[in-house]
């Protein structure tokens, strides 16, 4: 018998901001926002609790705009460590009932229950057992979409957000998922909107009735997707848990704490991140062939990817940086400051793969250099991992100590999930 | 009113790796006393209304009955203000 699909979407709602509220009961008293270090420019809020809801303080604003709306809001750093025991405390309790948990970010997964109603009950009451565990067990409320597919489940998770349980089924999702703005669909951007808007597309219902064929021709494949997503047309899987999908490309970025006014302090800043990335590359057992930097000035504007693509992988930092140098030499001139600047390495492929390349009779002398660099490097790495990253560093680094100081390997950062893998 | 306080306990763990918490040290105005653990009700993971929370074992200790939180690495009680 051909059972009907089950998906859970599960989120965690305003996740850093409810953790902390569980650790310390009284913040719920209180007007409280997660945000960044003021001081080395990571200003901006994380996460928000209902109190400063009501200030309209939003997620992704500077902590001088959330301050001015209310002066009053406790700032908290965030305590990443915390954060992901937390949730992967969470996330032990979905695995109970399915292997199939695909995480979405920290705080947002997918659950695919089909094959565990014999054992739990159907979708619905699968998800009211996980939402009471998760709050007994663990003192948080989660709000959970069910439905035949991810794209709908999530925005059942959406529609309620305090401790919501939103059942989306083929007898009733025309009442609940029609009438929804379009922008609350998954890729309906800002832009993608506006666009419907100006075809007299506001609501989901709106999008779901067009005209497929025109949506594809305005839109591009995306329309058509987006046109699938409107009708509930998803049949893509709930990945299992271990799943790690291969990596594309390694990168860092940072905003420094002050401006970089002239070459010289951009390279070191950028030495810093070749570092972290050489050295995560080697981790990975990786190298790559196509290096790119982002670079955004104190106006706050992007210069766009600027990339170069060169015929033999690398994973030394010497030869990352040779790139680096040409790309920011060839694309800024420092007429105006660079605020924050970023390197990626993609086209990977493994270290140990030897392409047939002819061998010279005598070996050159560049070979014999860049394995010279290689095990300086993997010497570096050594030291670091033992006695600590600030024990050894570039000279050149040290000559712009406040810029360079931070460590891009070890402070970990979230980056946001893209849908299609 | 209750509060979070940290404590130091005596734990038997067994070979299962599975913990049974036996005294309670409790030190107040420089007086150092033990409470012994007399029964044990329950053990669950749950939260605390004090905050935090981990595996809590609902036990009886001095004639009341008191939850002990085992939480990530150590171990707090639900205290009552004096």
């Amino acid at each position: 018998m051909d059972i009907e699909r089950q998906i859970l979407h599960i989120d965690l709602n305003h996740c850093y901001a409810q953790i902390e509220e569980m650790k310390v009961p009284a913040f719920r008293e209180m007007a409280m926002a997660v945000g960044g270090n003021e001081e080395n420019r990571h200003g901006i809020i994380l996460a928000k609790n209902d109190l400063a809801k009501q200030y309209d303080i939003k997620t992704g604003e500077s902590l001088r705009e959330a301050y001015q709306k209310c002066p009053g809001l406790l700032i908290i750093h965030p305590d990443y460590k915390e954060y992901i025991y937390f949730t992967n405390r969470v996330k032990k309790i979905y695995q109970d009932y399915t292997d199939k948990v695909e995480s979405f970010g920290l705080d947002e997964a997918w659950l695919d229950v089909s094959q565990s109603q014999k054992l739990f009950g159907n979708g619905y009451q699968i998800a009211k057992q996980i939402q009471q565990r998760v709050y007994n067990e663990l003192g948080l409320t989660v709000s959970i979409g069910v439905s035949w597919n991810k794209i709908y489940s999530k925005l059942g998770s959406d529609l309620d957000k305090k401790m919501g349980l939103v059942h989306i089924r083929k007898d009733n999702y025309k009442d609940i998922v029609y009438p929804q703005v379009v922008q609350d669909l998954l890729y309906v951007g800002h832009a993608t909107q506006k666009k419907l808007n100006h075809l007299g597309i506001t609501t989901i219902g709106d999008l779901a009735n067009y005209e497929k064929l025109e949506l594809t021709k305005k839109f591009g494949k995306i329309g058509a997707i987006i046109w699938d997503f409107a009708n509930g047309i998803d049949h893509s899987l709930v990945t299992t848990f271990h799943h790690t999908s291969a990596i594309k490309s390694i990168g860092n970025s940072i905003t420094t704490k002050h401006d970089m006014t002239n070459y010289q302090e951009a390279e070191a800043v950028f030495y810093v991140l070749s570092e972290s990335i050489a050295s995560r590359l080697r981790d990975h057992q990786l190298k790559g062939r196509t290096i790119s930097i982002r670079l955004r000035d104190c106006n706050l504007k992007h210069y766009g990817s600027r990339q170069i693509s060169i015929d033999e992988a690398i994973n030394t930092s010497s030869d990352i940086m040779l790139q680096v140098r040409i790309l920011l030499a060839l694309h800024y001139d420092f007429t105006i400051p660079l605020r924050s600047i970023g390197i990626s390495v993609s086209n990977l492929e493994d270290q140990y793969l030897e392409r047939s390349k002819q061998l010279s009779i005598f070996e050159s002398t560049t070979d014999i250099q860049s394995m010279k660099q290689l095990k300086l490097e993997q010497a570096i790495d050594t030291i670091r991992n033992k006695y600590g990253y600030n024990t050894i560093k570039r000279a050149n680094v040290l000559l712009h100590h406040e810029l360079t100081h931070f460590n891009p390997k070890e402070e970990h950062t979230i980056h946001p999930e893209s849908y299609f893998k | 009113m209750l509060y979070k306080r940290y404590v130091d306990v005596i734990v038997l763990m067994n070979k299962e790796k599975q913990m049974k918490p036996l005294y309670i040290q409790w030190i107040e105005n420089n007086n150092n006393r033990f409470y012994k653990v007399d029964k044990i009700y329950e053990v669950k993971r749950s939260s605390s209304i004090v905050g935090g929370g981990g595996i809590m074992y609902r036990c009886k200790i001095n004639d009341k009955e008191v939850k002990l939180f085992f939480e990530v690495n150590r171990w707090f009680i639900e205290s009552q203000v004096a």
